[in-house]
């Protein structure tokens, strides 16, 4: 589904350059829950959004479904993200000025979807992760576990075929971060849906289908 | 999606109240000033009654008299040639002006000279600037006359509130009738409701009141007065003088605004082809015919080049108003910038669940049309407040200031401008931020 042929990626600064990422290739099939692990500054968030069309390689291929991303244009990306894919941040990013359920329909709004229907999408995205009755609150109201759920639904209410999660348990003790990799392994194993994980939790990664590791921005295993 | 841009506007105002009440007092107060500048220009330039033809109207204010005398002027420039001096002389025929007299045309002038103007439609004569102090149950009541001819009314389009103008019977016959304003009938008569055939008595003459008119609300000379007059009714020496200078002035009123140059021409051609009587004394005789725009720059700049003068003032007024809109619009750029970058998290949001930047650059600058516009209604409501303080404390007796339809459109204009100016380039700026280290390097 998802496929990353030698991919480098480099910083550059006016004194130095970090190679982040080394020849790295990657094939993440259909309805796969995948999980990335290595140690801080391995270069696992780069991947991921590399993965996201969020970051460019410096060098290397990345296609979906056989076809290049090379080759969109940075509206056809956003428009390819905005249907194909979803994400979950280690640090929640919700929008603080908007209610939960606004913050839930954002992906919708990028379509062309009509309100009501944004808002019923919404509301079954924060029923699937347990969070109906909290959507005229607003984040700041929240728990972080409750954040994070919100967070999910977000990522799942345009229906994605992809989900990328950066550390979704990072930021919450292990009751809440079980409860959100419960969530996570429902969609991957009742809706299908793709799942790549960053974690540096071993005990998620093992609930996880595959487990990739990178150490210096090498694949290790 | 606009509804959640609104809301998420209102919100992003209630969460920084320091900067909103700097950004929101910087938009009101811009506007109120705009407003009232246009306020004041719309009562004194638009199209209001009695100048509402004004736009077709050539001015005639002064007459002009000189003693020109040729002027030889002689330049010898000196060189060495093979050692010797050489003289190069040339000279330049110009002319002298010992003597120059500036006044208003007489009465004998206009009627002999003047009155027949083929390329005008209706022209007017009048003579103001005549005041008269009358002593009323102890009071003194200063009370301003324009002496008028019976086509003064077809030109000027006054609002009769009762009564009628005089008319060319009355101007022929010297009738001593009046036109006065409601204010004058309050002051004089102490009820504007039973004026009408009654007398005023002005200088020596007592006078019928026939009309009463709406005070003129423009600072205008031509047309603002307390009485108006038979034109014959003035001073006996006024009408039989046959010098060249008075106290009248004229007005002529073009078919078409293309008329207008035509009609300057001719008029400046009849004064000029008039001699005067003693060439010793003035051997040149002129005047500059102006429109509306040239006589209100005369007044200011120079009244030898009414069409400099305007041109003069316009552009003064433009870089003005322009740096008056592009200080705070600069200022709002660099507010705006730092505000919305405290956002750049939540841009990083939206692109990565799809947003372009086409969207983004949109979204701020719809926030910032919001803004403005919040800023404008208050701008408004402040300028309608400043407005009626105004026309009630009486500063510009004058003019009556009108929070009309043209001053709101304007206002809504300026409201537009200043939300997309001032939310464009901070928008565009972070519509090119990059997702992944925008996401990396803040917090929402």
């Amino acid at each position: 589904m998802l496929t990353l042929e030698n991919i480098n990626k480099v910083y550059r600064t006016d004194t130095i350059e970090t190679l982040a990422l080394n020849n790295i290739s990657l094939t993440v099939g259909e309805g796969e829950f995948l999980s990335i692990m290595g140690p801080s500054g391995c270069g696992k968030s780069t991947l991921l959004n590399i993965m996201g069309l969020i970051d460019e390689p410096s060098e290397g291929r990345v296609s979906v479904a056989g076809q290049s991303i090379a080759d969109y244009n940075s509206k056809a990306t956003a428009r390819f993200r905005n249907q194909h894919l979803g994400f979950i941040f280690q640090s929640f990013h919700l929008i603080n000025d908007l209610s939960v359920v606004d913050n839930v329909e954002l992906p919708l709004l990028y379509r062309q979807v009509g309100s009501k229907e944004r808002r019923r999408l919404a509301e079954e995205a924060l029923e699937q992760v347990g969070l109906k009755n909290r959507m005229r609150h607003f984040p700041s109201q929240l728990s972080g576990g409750q954040k994070q759920r919100v967070a999910i639904a977000r990522a799942i209410v345009g229906r994605p075929d992809i989900i990328l999660a950066d550390e979704p348990t990072g930021n919450l003790d292990s009751v809440m971060g079980n409860e959100i990799m419960d969530i996570l392994l429902s969609l991957n194993e009742k809706a299908g849906t793709t799942i790549v994980m960053v974690t540096h939790d071993e005990r998620m990664a093992k609930r996880t289908h595959r487990l990739v590791r990178l150490f210096d921005g090498s694949q290790v295993q | 999606m606009l509804t959640n841009y609104f809301k998420l506007a209102l919100k992003v105002l209630g969460r920084n109240k320091f900067f909103t009440a700097i950004s929101l007092f910087g938009i009101s107060f811009t506007l109120l000033i705009l407003m009232l500048i246009t306020a004041i220009y719309d009562a004194e330039f638009g199209t209001n009654a009695p100048l509402t033809d004004k736009d077709r109207m050539v001015f005639l204010g002064s007459l002009k008299l000189e003693l020109v005398n040729p002027d030889t002027i002689w330049t010898i420039d000196s060189t060495q040639m093979d050692g010797q001096m050489a003289y190069d002389s040339t000279y330049t025929i110009g002319e002298n002006v010992s003597s120059t007299s500036i006044s208003q045309f007489s009465y004998d002038f206009v009627t002999k000279h003047l009155d027949d103007v083929e390329t005008s439609d209706n022209h007017t004569f009048f003579s103001g600037g005549h005041s008269f102090d009358v002593f009323l149950d102890n009071r003194k009541l200063t009370i301003e006359a324009l002496y008028v001819d019976d086509r003064y009314w077809q030109l000027f389009d006054f609002y009769f509130q009762e009564g009628d103008p005089f008319t060319s019977g009355h101007v022929r016959d010297a009738t001593p009738v009046a036109v006065i304003t409601s204010d004058l009938a309050n002051r004089y008569f102490g009820d504007s409701n039973d004026a009408l055939g009654k007398e005023i008595e002005l200088g020596s003459r007592r006078y019928r009141v026939i009309g009463m008119v709406e005070q003129a609300r423009t600072t205008s000379d031509f047309v603002s007065s307390d009485v108006y007059l038979p034109v014959t009714t003035m001073d006996a020496r006024d009408l039989e003088d046959t010098g060249f200078h008075g106290s009248m002035a004229g007005v002529y009123l073009a078919a078409d605004r293309a008329d207008i140059p035509l009609i300057k021409e001719e008029v400046a051609n009849k004064v000029s082809s008039v001699t005067y009587p003693n060439p010793e004394d003035y051997n040149r005789v002129s005047t500059i015919p102006m429109n509306i725009g040239e006589m209100y720059a005369s007044m200011i700049i120079d009244q030898n080049d009414p069409e400099g003068g305007l041109f003069f003032v316009r552009l003064v007024f433009g870089v003005l108003l322009l740096f008056f809109v592009l200080l705070p619009t600069l200022n709002l750029i660099n507010m705006n910038l730092s505000r919305i970058m405290e956002r750049e998290a939540e841009i990083g949001v939206r692109k990565a669940f799809g947003a372009h930047s086409g969207t983004i650059l949109y979204q701020f600058v719809f926030e910032n049309v919001i803004i403005t516009f919040i800023g404008g209604v208050i701008g408004m409501v402040l300028a309608m407040l400043v407005l009626y303080l105004i026309n009630d404390s009486e500063i510009l007796p004058q003019l009556i200031l009108r929070f009309n339809g043209t001053v709101f459109l304007y206002s809504i204009v300026i409201c537009l401008l200043f939300g997309i100016i001032s939310g464009l380039l901070p928008a565009w700026k972070v519509s090119r931020l990059q997702i992944a280290d925008v996401l990396k390097s803040n917090q929402l």
